[in-house]
């Protein structure tokens, strides 16, 4: 399980950062947390790093989002998915 | 699912969420309602993990990561809360740095090419053929090296061939990417490095980036940017750039002008300064001397130039009026009017930040000069939130190159080995005998490789550390890949991963990586970062430190002058508390009694007092999150880091009552030197032949030539491979879609490539951008090696090219 800590923040029209925190909130994988201004606390869970970041993107691309950085990563050993580069 | 493992999922989820949380509480955050001091903040507690402190491994921002370890192994990472840069923030890359350690494909035993097979050789047999191959011939070894060396490791190699060897073929790869900021600062302030530090922008009123895609290249401190716009702060963002980007995405104002005429621009804001009677007279009288490139125009520039009054300065300018500049830069005059009454007005802060753009470019310096110029001329100098500051993309660019010095003039401290009073102190320093340093510059990057892959060059033994040229030089084919056909030429690569380098390579040897050792980065805000070893690298890799003073013992052993100081003793004698010497170039000691990292980097600390670039004591890196030099002693025993040089408020070397003083001048007047260049042509345009622009640069999820990033799959399943944007209309002219093959050619090679039209970025007509993270796309083959005749640094971003479409 790949467990992430995130900081989502959201643009000042509150029609658009609305719709995104729905969208958020009924993707499975998101818990939102509290929020402050127009960031707020997010938890994703994810089978592993490839859709904690597949994830990311999505949440980055909603209308809405201004940015989604990364506060804490925690995976386990069985999903160190790694690869050889010329692969 | 079992409710133990519910319980524990339950349980890390809350760890992530509070972590979060609390970040959220200190953003958000104003003047008013200041954050918690640093120091309380408790980080997440998970079963077994214990947490330790460490520099992000990938660019130059220096964003501080707690890394989490479970049973010898990363298993977490966690922005550190503590640490001023990052807030607690990382950027999408934090949720790989600490996978990078993990690639099926580690280097883990020494390798020598036999019958053209790389076979594992042990360590010791190693270590003497790299200590042979030089003792045949010490003038015939280089040395290239890295901005993402370690600074003890990059002063090791450094007082190895300098002090040991008497030879001054060592240069880095940061010759690539920031070389020209270095000589900009020197022959502009006298002193190389940034004035100023991320402070400023919390506090500028205008952000301009000059040619830097800072929502990619440094996406935490772009946050830092975006979140003051999101708090309602009223401040403009001036993407200066030639294509559009993420950055563009979010900026007020975009400018996209033709390459090369950055230089035309920036002497148009100082026309128009000077028109607008908005120089700071007050502040360029007092602090201020101006300068041209030559005693008459037409003559060869050299680097300090020759004085000149102000009149003649205006007499230069004069002729990059709004009018005449948007002829030739793409900008109109409106766009060219807005910089220029920006910097007219001295009501608002002007911060201009800039990176690969400016630096990688044939007159890389010239750029540098002016960028600073017309902050200086115009008074956007000196307060917080309003200058010019430089950034770079290696995690110790700063540190290890420019203070320790790893430049083929260079020593430790910003000395230089043609100056010899200079280097005496050096000599001083290392306890050597008088003489020992040669007092002849030795070849920069783009001449070492050329010596080195030419049958006649008179390099024939380089060792290549923590760096991938056979993928980052530029006219790879020529500087590189030649080197394939001269069996005489003997290449040494340490490095954690197979690369484009070590294909090449007669000797692999295998690293430890960031955590797996000790280690210390110097960012771009004169930031210098400490950490400790972890986890325990992978099979046999080894510190590249170690391997370098390893080599500098066997030499020792086999005979060789230089490996000892003064007094006859090693050239890396260090002893233990009791003052026993400890064997450090015995792997078995070198994690042994002492700090091998702390002892070298005390050696170190005292070229850094030269020139008031004092940095921190050992100790003090290991209590914080880096400190700002120079870092100076209180009254009380504390140890206090300055956040902007040479202005009396905040930096203890400046005289009182000085306000501001420029103490290392070049004219040693205490004044910084207002430049006028003039645009130079570059050495290829487009023509029939070749007639579009071919840009290079890099992308969010891969950094830099990919040797990491590539072996994190997420990563590179979100960015596969290189591809080539193209202009929609040029597409259209000639009938290519997004999806197809094309086929780029240069006068030095051609590749094919995936075609991107409208994608993430988007260039002009007449302009391409390929990205070079890919090692099976070696978009090097196709650039041009013509540098900065100062720095000698190449230019990346510019250079003939046709485009043929291959297949839809």
């Amino acid at each position: 399980m790949h467990t992430s800590g995130l900081v989502v923040t959201f643009a000042d029209d509150p029609a658009l950062a609305g719709g995104a925190e729905g969208e958020l909130a009924a993707a499975g994988p998101f818990t939102l947390g509290t929020a402050s201004g127009p960031c707020r606390a997010v938890a994703l869970e994810t089978t592993g790093p490839k859709a904690a970041h597949d994830w990311h993107e999505w949440a980055e691309a909603l209308p809405g989002v201004v940015g989604v950085e990364v506060v804490f990563v925690h995976w386990d050993d069985a999903e160190q998915e790694v690869t050889h580069a010329g692969a | 699912m079992p409710v133990l493992e519910a319980t524990r999922r339950q349980f890390i989820r809350s760890a992530a969420m509070a972590a979060a949380a609390s970040v959220v509480a200190t953003r958000s955050a104003t003047p008013a309602d200041p954050p918690k001091p640093p120091g309380g903040i408790e980080l997440p507690v998970l079963p077994g993990v214990k947490w330790d402190k460490a520099p992000c491994r990938f660019c130059g921002t220096g964003c501080h990561v707690q890394v989490g370890v479970k049973d010898g192994k990363v298993v977490a990472v966690s922005g550190d809360r503590q640490a001023e840069v990052n807030k607690g923030l990382l950027c999408v890359k934090g949720y790989h740095v600490g996978h990078i350690l993990y690639g099926p494909d580690r280097l883990t035993t020494p390798m020598l090419r036999k019958n053209g097979k790389l076979e594992p050789i042990t360590w010791d047999a190693a270590i003497e053929v790299i200590a042979k191959r030089i003792a045949v011939a010490p003038s015939k070894f280089a040395f290239y090296g890295s901005g993402q060396w370690t600074v003890p490791e990059g002063y090791a190699a450094n007082k190895f061939m300098k002090g040991g060897l008497s030879n001054n073929h060592i240069d880095p790869n940061a010759r690539l990417c920031m070389a020209s900021a270095v000589t900009g600062y020197i022959s502009t302030y006298g002193v190389d490095e940034p004035y100023n530090c991320y402070d400023d922008i919390d506090h500028c009123d205008v952000l301009i980036l000059w040619g830097n895609n800072f929502a990619e290249m440094h996406p935490v401190l772009f946050s830092r940017f975006i979140d003051r716009k999101l708090k309602g702060d009223k401040i403009t963002l001036v993407d200066l750039t030639t294509r559009h980007t993420r950055t563009s995405e979010r900026a007020d104002h975009v400018l996209v002008f033709q390459p090369q005429s950055d230089l035309s621009i920036a002497n148009c804001i100082a026309q128009q300064v000077v028109a607008a009677n908005a120089v700071a007279t007050d502040f360029v009288d007092k602090h201020c001397t101006f300068r041209k490139p030559w005693k008459k125009a037409g003559d060869p520039q050299t680097l300090m130039g020759e004085p000149c009054t102000f009149d003649e300065y205006k007499q230069f300018v004069a002729e990059y009026t709004p009018d005449a500049v948007a002829k030739t830069s793409g900008l109109s005059v409106e766009q060219l009017q807005l910089l220029g009454k920006l910097f007219a007005d001295k009501s608002k802060k002007i911060l201009s930040l800039w990176c690969m753009g400016p630096n990688q470019h044939t007159q890389g310096t010239a750029m540098n000069n002016l960028i600073h110029a017309v902050h200086l001329l115009s008074g956007h100098w000196g307060r917080p939130g309003d200058g010019p500051q430089s950034l770079t993309g290696q995690p110790s660019a700063c540190g290890t190159v420019r203070e320790v010095g790893t430049l083929s003039h260079a020593l430790p401290g910003d000395l230089r080995v043609d100056k010899p009073e200079q280097a005496a102190k050096a000599e001083k320093l290392w306890h050597l005998p008088a003489g020992r340093i040669n007092p002849k510059v030795g070849y920069h990057t783009v001449q070492m490789w050329e010596q080195f892959c030419t049958a006649a060059g008179d390099i024939d033994t380089m060792w290549v550390q923590v760096t991938n040229p056979g993928q980052s030089l530029p006219n790879v084919h020529k500087l590189f890949e030649a080197k394939a056909k001269l069996p005489n030429k003997f290449l040494i690569v340490s490095d954690v991963y197979p690369t484009a380098t070590t294909e090449l390579a007669d000797l692999v040897l295998p690293s430890a990586m960031w955590v797996e050792k000790n280690g210390v980065f110097g960012n771009s805000e004169r930031r210098t970062h400490q950490w400790f070893k972890m986890v325990n690298p992978p099979g046999d890799a080894r510190d590249d430190c170690w391997q370098t003073i390893a080599v500098a013992r066997k030499l020792f052993d086999l005979g060789h002058a230089g490996m000892k100081d003064a007094d006859g003793k090693f050239l890396f004698h260090m002893t233990d508390d009791k003052g026993k010497e400890v064997e450090a170039w015995k792997w078995e000691n070198y994690y042994g009694t002492v700090n091998v990292d702390e002892k070298l980097y005390d050696e170190y600390r005292p070229f850094t007092q030269i020139k008031h670039k004092d940095v921190a004591p050992y100790q003090e890196l290991t209590k914080a999150r880096g400190l700002r030099w120079p870092v100076v002693k209180q009254p009380d025993g504390t140890w206090k880091e300055t956040r902007y040089r040479f202005l009396e408020e905040y930096d203890p070397y400046v005289a009182k009552g000085k306000g501001v003083q420029f103490y290392h001048s070049v004219a040693g007047d205490d004044k910084a030197f207002i430049w006028f260049r003039p645009y130079v042509p570059p050495p290829e345009m487009p023509d029939k032949d070749y007639p579009l622009w071919l840009d290079t640069g890099r992308v969010l999820e891969h950094w830099h030539t990919g040797t990491m990033t590539r072996r994190v799959p997420q990563l590179k399943r979100a960015m596969p491979s290189a591809y080539v944007e193209v202009s929609r209309e040029d597409a259209t002219a000639l009938g290519v879609k997004t999806g197809d093959t094309v086929r780029l050619e240069t006068r030095r090679g051609s590749l094919e490539l995936r075609a991107v039209i409208d994608g993430r970025g988007r260039c002009p007509k007449g302009h391409l951008f390929v990205p070079f993270f890919d090692e099976t796309k070696l978009i090097n083959r196709l650039t041009l090696e013509a540098h900065c005749p100062f720095s000698k640094e190449p230019d990346y971003k510019k250079c003939a090219v046709r485009l043929v479409k291959v297949s839809a």
